[in-house]
């Protein structure tokens, strides 16, 4: 009944103790079925309704991320950076040059089609499969749509680095400012991809502040299997997408494998 | 402290990455032992019932929607359903099928602390169990709001219930109990949630 007490050690730190180890079995038992290992905690029986819980949530929801057209002051359409602890940070600052980046990608480990459109205009879907990536130590990545006037960034390395970033910053350990110009929008893992994935990102123009062309608009997903050459053609007048930004072509139902 | 915490578009990830945990469980774990000790009167029972109510969030975080309410009323959503469902929790308990006993960590000082919690939260306990012979639907916002302190809005949110529901259920509730603790001498429940 009584443990051992060390200073600064009482029920609360036991308890929390524990209760990671099980978040991290539970975590660690979700990477390896992601990459087709087979050992499975006993508690972990009923675990495929709650991984199909987190498959639909994933599916469901669209983040915002948010980025920008660049500008005069762009060097460059995008730029690769090295990240502090491996992988890369890429920067997307004009929505110029797609085979420079789908080129930068591969070379970090992520295979790509990167399609840059005029204002208005959206891929013709499906022009491929969607799919889902399983996060090692959790979690899933389906699509995101994005939007704004900043500049884009997205990480390419180990999801376990990036959250731990993210925990810092949630303990307060670092300043908003300091996350925000340190970690990248979206981080791809190259470990989660299977090798017939691939990341399908698409995007074009959209007004911002007065500038008909000040923001952009992109759509992100994943794909198994072969995938289109994307055609072009232009939003649904009535597509509208987060933020009142224009929406892809595509609506809910056809994004959903099953449906 | 807000500025900190795990929001709703974290919460999901509680279940399989320890730091979100850290983060989550940090922020929430005083408020849940205060949930438990107004309703259990029995230390160890309550070191489990917290145990239990955190393990209960982990298996339910990839469920989580943001129609749900604030992750604290999430999370006291699932303490109210762990707390009524004990019996349940023993007989697991009985059977050696539970993954985690709370009470099997506590040390003296721990169980001091505890105590004292549990002796200021007297006559909260009073409360619910003046409350046993109220409708389940009308228990459950008078509990959240008489004895949790929330507002009616995130009653409604712990609870499920629609906020105009939540509010003809806690009318309802108040008269009841009222008129009960009037005639066991215990002081009524005051009124402040009448006035938004």
């Amino acid at each position: 009944m009584t443990q051992q007490r060390t200073p600064g050690n009482n029920f609360e730190e036991r308890l929390l103790a524990r209760l990671k180890a099980e978040v991290a079995e539970r975590g660690g038992a979700e990477e390896a079925s992601a990459g087709g290992a087979t050992t499975t905690p006993a508690w972990r029986r009923r675990a495929p309704r709650l991984a199909l819980g987190a498959v639909v949530a994933m599916a469901s929801v669209t983040a915002v991320l948010v980025f920008g057209a660049g500008g005069d002051n762009a060097p460059a359409a995008f730029a690769v950076e090295p990240q502090e602890g491996g992988g890369v940070t890429v920067k997307i600052y004009s929505l110029r040059d797609a085979p420079g980046l789908e080129q930068a990608l591969e070379e970090a480990g992520i295979k790509s089609q990167v399609t840059w459109l005029p204002a208005g205009m959206v891929c013709r879907e499906p022009h491929y499969t969607p799919s889902i990536v399983h996060l090692p130590g959790g979690g899933t990545l389906g699509g995101m749509t994005m939007g704004g006037p900043e500049p884009f960034t997205f990480g390419i390395g180990s999801t376990r680095q990036w959250r731990e970033r993210m925990g810092e910053h949630m303990r307060g350990e670092i300043s908003d400012d300091e996350f925000r110009s340190s970690t990248p929008n979206l981080n791809l893992d190259p470990e989660a991809f299977r090798p017939d994935q691939s990341v399908i990102l698409s995007g074009s123009p959209v007004p911002y502040d007065g500038d008909p062309e000040g923001g952009s608009v992109a759509h992100m997903g994943i794909a198994e299997g072969p995938v289109e050459p994307c055609e072009p053609v232009p939003a649904r007048p009535d597509s509208s997408g987060p933020y009142g930004l224009p929406g892809s072509a595509r609506d809910g139902a056809d994004y959903t494998p099953s449906g | 402290m807000h500025e900190h915490g795990v929001g709703p578009q974290h919460l999901r990830w509680i279940g399989t990455d320890p730091d979100i945990f850290d983060a989550f469980y940090r922020e929430h774990v005083e408020g849940v032992q205060r949930f438990v000790v107004r309703r259990v009167g029995d230390r160890e029972r309550a070191a489990d019932l917290t145990a239990e109510i955190f393990l209960a969030a982990i298996d339910s975080a990839p469920r989580y929607r943001a129609q749900q309410g604030t992750p604290k009323a999430w999370l006291l959503g699932i303490a109210r359903v762990v707390v009524a469902g004990d019996g349940r929790q023993r007989e697991r308990q009985r059977l050696g099928e539970e993954r985690l006993r709370g009470s099997t960590l506590l040390d003296e000082d721990d169980a001091a602390r505890l105590d004292a919690r549990i002796d200021a939260a007297t006559r909260s306990r009073e409360l619910y169990a003046a409350m046993d012979r109220l409708p389940e639907g009308e228990r459950a916002v008078l509990e959240l709001v008489a004895i949790d302190e929330l507002s009616l809005a995130e009653a409604a949110t712990a609870a499920g219930l629609r906020p105009v529901t939540a509010r003809v259920r806690l009318h309802r509730a108040r008269r009841k109990l009222r008129t009960e603790l009037e005639a066991a001498a215990i002081e009524p429940i005051p009124n402040k949630e009448d006035q938004p």
